[in-house]
């Protein structure tokens, strides 16, 4: 499914059409088809949300991407240049990081973000300067990283990608297993990346609140394939519904249906959940409720609209697995 | 070679070389080896070598005095034997274990192959700096045996027992003392040219697992088998076949006449393996998906 992949500006990563199937030993239960012709596209400044359950398919996704894994069919463009082409030029682009960020934990963080940093053409120092500052480390990039708590490896990790400063940031699931601090930490790191920076940034995670708060463009796989790809903002207004909390939630529905022609399912602890509608707004809501005498305890946007597009999309492909291909995404031409 | 290719070779050179620099392990070779030589030396003072004298008797070569074949190039030569057949040889496989599937294991292959560097560059730059290694321990074994046995036990004639250095054949090579140096340099030359040979295939055996185990276990295997092969006596037409064979071609610069066409042959084997063991590291890590 799309949802307005219309966007006025220029696409800087391409995925198209992109496969990989790994092969397996027959009593492994054969080829394994981890990610199916799928496509997507980041426009220039978008952060980028890449969402998925786990075995989904997005670090073999990531990986194409980045050039470590060569995809059975399809192909992966970053500003203009293929990866099959061009991988070299393709990846001067990028800054990125795979699972974790991994390191040398003998050399110092500063060494290590100037070692890599060679490997994409150097940095200046002030370069270096700039990124320790920016991600927070300025005072311990003297300190061997075998020291580093997880948060400062995350946060090295972000560094290193931003040596020398790229046009596009690959990040994935940055916050994993980092405590609320340090998720909040990255969090703003990547809002200052996007704004004050102006990088793109393409962003897998599983943390949907996560994504909500950051990205302005996301797709959701499961299974290897694009179940849902456009901008957050027209998915939000396409399917973020209203939480109505009542003691008469039967009368509530029916009066919703009849009146304003919204559908209406029961949620926890006799409250509605309302699909949206462009036409009707919560205080028309609010006001029929009312006249017709049904109490109304809350009213209010539904907040995790987006957990629950996500579990909805992705459960509902195990029971639509072995159907017809009617959940494969169309895609752009 | 494009200046932009040079370049790009010589920053990955410059990479391997502070993370060899740096890992704590590169350095345990040169102790260990300082330890053993040090071993060396003392038991050569404890039992005045009169195992060798028992040896040398053996084969009807009478010294009135010890002194006559007991000197410092003497220890040397006999001392390369387990050195460069079994020791070095290990630290070699250790360190290029961990140049890939060590980094493999770590993640920091992924990070480096994230960057616009060529896989070709990235392992062609891991193969030059492991050579570099293995010449600077060759160097620095050979130098240390020299200078301790030389310091301890002085120079004289080089007196070898042919059957001690490979070739199979009874009796005793003698080597002017005005010439050991000159065959010294000779021996380091082409034991690093074997060495060379060996960091290759375990390049290509790193290349091909994702486990540094593995890739030690897998070396040292097909070495040890081969070395085991070549010493087993009723398969010497099978030995011009195996490259060890061309690996210990060093010890012939202990005889009485350096055989140079075999030498000659030797290194064009070398040169061979070498480049096959090379090219296919090369050609299965580029094709290799890194899902480590």
């Amino acid at each position: 499914m799309q949802v307005n992949t219309q966007h006025s500006g220029e696409a800087l990563l391409v995925a198209e059409n992109l496969t990989k199937v790994f092969r397996r030993r027959p009593n492994c239960g054969g080829a394994l088809r981890a990610v199916d012709n799928l496509s997507f596209t980041a426009y220039r400044g978008d952060v980028f949300g890449f969402l998925g359950p786990n075995g989904a398919g997005k670090s073999t996704t990531i990986r194409m991407i980045l050039g470590l894994i060569y995809p059975t069919s399809g192909r992966v463009a970053i500003g203009g240049h293929t990866l099959a082409g061009d991988r070299l030029s393709a990846l001067r682009q990028v800054g990125a990081f795979v699972e974790a960020p991994s390191f040398y934990p003998y050399l110092t963080g500063r060494k290590n973000l100037e070692i890599f940093s060679w490997l994409s053409g150097g940095a200046r120092e002030a370069e270096i300067d700039w990124a320790l500052e920016m991600t927070g480390l300025r005072g311990r990039e003297l300190e061997r990283v075998a020291v580093y708590s997880h948060g400062m490896k995350q946060r090295l990790g972000i560094a290193a990608c931003l040596l020398p400063r790229p046009e596009l940031l690959v990040l994935d699931e940055p916050t994993d297993g980092l405590d609320p601090h340090g998720i909040r930490e990255i969090r703003e790191l990547i809002v200052r990346l996007a704004g004050e920076e102006g990088l793109t940034i393409f962003l897998s995670s599983h943390m949907l609140g996560e994504v909500e708060n950051l990205c302005n463009r996301i797709a959701i796989l499961d299974r290897g394939r694009l179940i849902l790809e456009g901008q957050l903002a027209e998915l939000e207004r396409r399917f973020r519904g209203v939480e109505l909390a009542t003691s008469q939630p039967a009368e509530a529905a029916a009066l919703l249906r009849d009146r304003f022609g919204l559908a209406a399912q029961p949620g926890d602890r006799q409250s509605l959940r309302v699909s949206p509608s462009n036409s009707v707004d919560i205080s028309a809501i609010n006001a029929a409720l009312v006249q017709a005498g049904i109490s109304v305890r809350a009213l209010a946007p539904e907040t995790a609209w987006l957990e629950r597009l996500f579990l909805e999309h992705t459960s509902s492909m195990e029971s639509q697995n072995t159907k017809s291909e009617t959940r494969r995404p169309e895609h752009e031409t | 070679m494009k200046p932009e290719m040079f370049l790009s070779l010589r920053a990955v050179l410059r990479f391997e070389w502070v993370k060899l620099r740096g890992r704590s392990i590169t350095w345990v070779p040169f102790l260990m080896l300082t330890i053993i030589v040090a071993l060396i030396v003392t038991v050569c003072h404890h039992v005045q070598f009169i195992h060798a004298k028992a040896l040398f008797a053996r084969f009807q070569v009478i010294f009135r005095r010890k002194e006559e074949f007991v000197n410092g190039y003497h220890m040397t030569a006999h001392a390369m034997n387990p050195i460069f057949q079994l020791l070095v040889p290990i630290f070699i496989t250790v360190a290029s274990g961990l140049m890939v599937a060590g980094e493999a294991e770590q993640g920091t292959l992924r990070a480096c192959l994230v960057r616009p560097v060529s896989r070709r560059r990235l392992l062609l730059g891991k193969f030059i700096i492991l050579a570099g290694y293995a010449l600077a321990i060759s160097c620095f074994a050979i130098v240390l045996l020299a200078g301790l046995g030389v310091l301890n036990f002085g120079t004289g004639n080089l007196y070898t027992l042919n059957i001690f250095f490979s070739n199979g054949q009874e009796g005793v090579s003698t080597v002017p003392a005005a010439e050991v140096p000159l065959r010294l340099v000779m021996a380091w030359l082409l034991a690093t040219a074997g060495m060379m040979v060996l960091a290759a295939l375990a390049l290509l055996i790193s290349s091909l697992v994702e486990s540094t185990a593995m890739a030690y276990v897998v070396t040292l295997s097909i070495y040890l088998s081969f070395l085991t092969l070549h010493s087993f006596p009723f398969l010497e037409w099978l030995r011009p076949y195996l490259f060890v064979t061309h690996m210990l071609r060093w010890q012939q610069c202990f005889y009485s006449y350096v055989k140079t066409g075999e030498i000659y042959v030797s290194l064009v084997h070398l040169a061979g393996y070498l480049t096959a063991f090379l090219a296919a590291a090369v050609l299965l890590f580029e094709q290799r998906d890194i899902k480590s």
